[in-house]
């Protein structure tokens, strides 16, 4: 591994980067691969995550100055860079595909007609330009009232962490939930990191492909 | 009911991916969701044939760069040397390093007179330069 302060300046240099990436391990690639998935690339954009990953080593070892470079700054965790990266590679892959008319993968997303069936695709992560269009379309069929009722049912035995998911969706900031809810810093980490693990065993393809049955 | 919402949900539930404790990581390769270990080993060779392109790419760039910088150095010193002589001078120095053949090797002795019978003004200057770059004749030394 480089040492940050064995370097100066606010990026890596090219040869530091390339350390970086042959030391990826296993753990790291299954992660960011998955993350990827999480995020809706392959539906999206047509991209695995494998493919993102690709995308993304390609564009970290392009010369500065040169077409699809993007910096890495010394203050940036490889996880971190390649979440950021990635997400914004497939974010305009998305729109690429949008300005072309390919809609987005629908094959397994929603099997539930009555539910969905005007709108069998709920992409969380719709580009930016079409996002209140999408969301106004998604909001009409009651997609988001039923799966956000379901995530409130997960956690009706939790006050706290009802409390929290209260405050995430009146769009408050930390330290209003802190407050709204008399948590303390370190209870706030608690019902974050209880939360994360609950939605995690629930939903472990994440919520751009959506199980209304069980 | 707000779709960032959702999307703040979905955060959480990649926060906990890359969380999650190794060895839990590691148990879930090759499940269903998770890339098997044939596309990691596939991701990782293509880590290191694009890292191995770039040094190769990189290295390229960089002797082209010394060629033309190794170049511009021997034009300036042959540009600044020249001006140093006139071509009598020139001509004058060729006579006294070809006449010193115990410093010439012999075929070189034959090259240059060869190559000098004949020549014009632009010979003389090549040949003068060509035995400074030899070491043959010192520009800086005294007419």
């Amino acid at each position: 591994m480089v040492s940050a302060n064995q370097q100066s300046g606010e990026y890596y240099e090219e040869h530091e980067i390339q350390q970086q990436l042959l030391d990826m391990d296993q753990v790291q690639i299954t992660r960011l691969w998955k993350s990827y998935e999480l995020s809706g690339s392959e539906e999206r954009a047509g991209m695995t995550g494998g493919d993102v990953l690709g995308a993304v080593v390609k564009a970290a070892l392009t010369p500065k100055g040169s077409k699809g470079h993007r910096g890495w700054k010394r203050d940036l965790p490889l996880e971190v860079y390649f979440r950021m990266t990635g997400k914004s590679i497939f974010d305009n892959e998305s729109n690429k595909r949008a300005n072309q008319g390919i809609l987005p993968e629908t094959g397994d997303v929603l099997e539930q007609p009555e539910i969905g069936a005007e709108n069998p695709d709920l992409d969380i992560y719709a580009p930016t330009q079409s996002a209140d269009k999408t969301a106004q379309e998604i909001q009409s069929t009651g997609l988001i009232s039923a799966m956000t009722e379901k995530i409130f049912q997960l956690f009706s035995d939790d006050t706290e962490a009802l409390c929290y998911l209260q405050g995430k969706l009146d769009e408050c900031k930390k330290q209003v939930i802190i407050e709204r809810c008399q948590f303390t810093d370190k209870i706030y980490r608690n019902v974050q990191s209880r939360i994360k693990d609950k939605v995690l065993k629930r939903f472990p393809n994440g919520l751009t492909v959506l199980d209304l049955d069980s | 009911m707000t779709i960032s919402f959702l999307r703040t949900i979905n955060e959480m539930i990649i926060d906990a991916i890359m969380d999650a404790d190794s060895k839990d990581i590691k148990s879930k390769i090759g499940t269903q969701g998770f890339p098997t270990e044939s596309e990691i080993d596939n991701v990782k060779a293509n880590i290191a044939a694009a890292v191995q392109h770039a040094r190769k790419e990189r290295l390229a760039e960089k002797r082209v760069a010394f060629e033309s910088y190794k170049r511009s150095l021997i034009d300036r010193s042959h540009e600044s040397a020249s001006q140093l002589r006139s071509v009598p001078e020139m001509l004058s120095d060729i006579v006294t390093a070809l006449n010193n053949s115990a410093s010439v090797p012999k075929g070189t002795l034959v090259a240059f007179r060869e190559q000098g019978e004949g020549g014009n003004d632009e010979d003389i200057r090549k040949i003068w330069l060509d035995l400074v770059d030899l070491g043959l004749v010192d520009p800086d030394a005294p007419k």
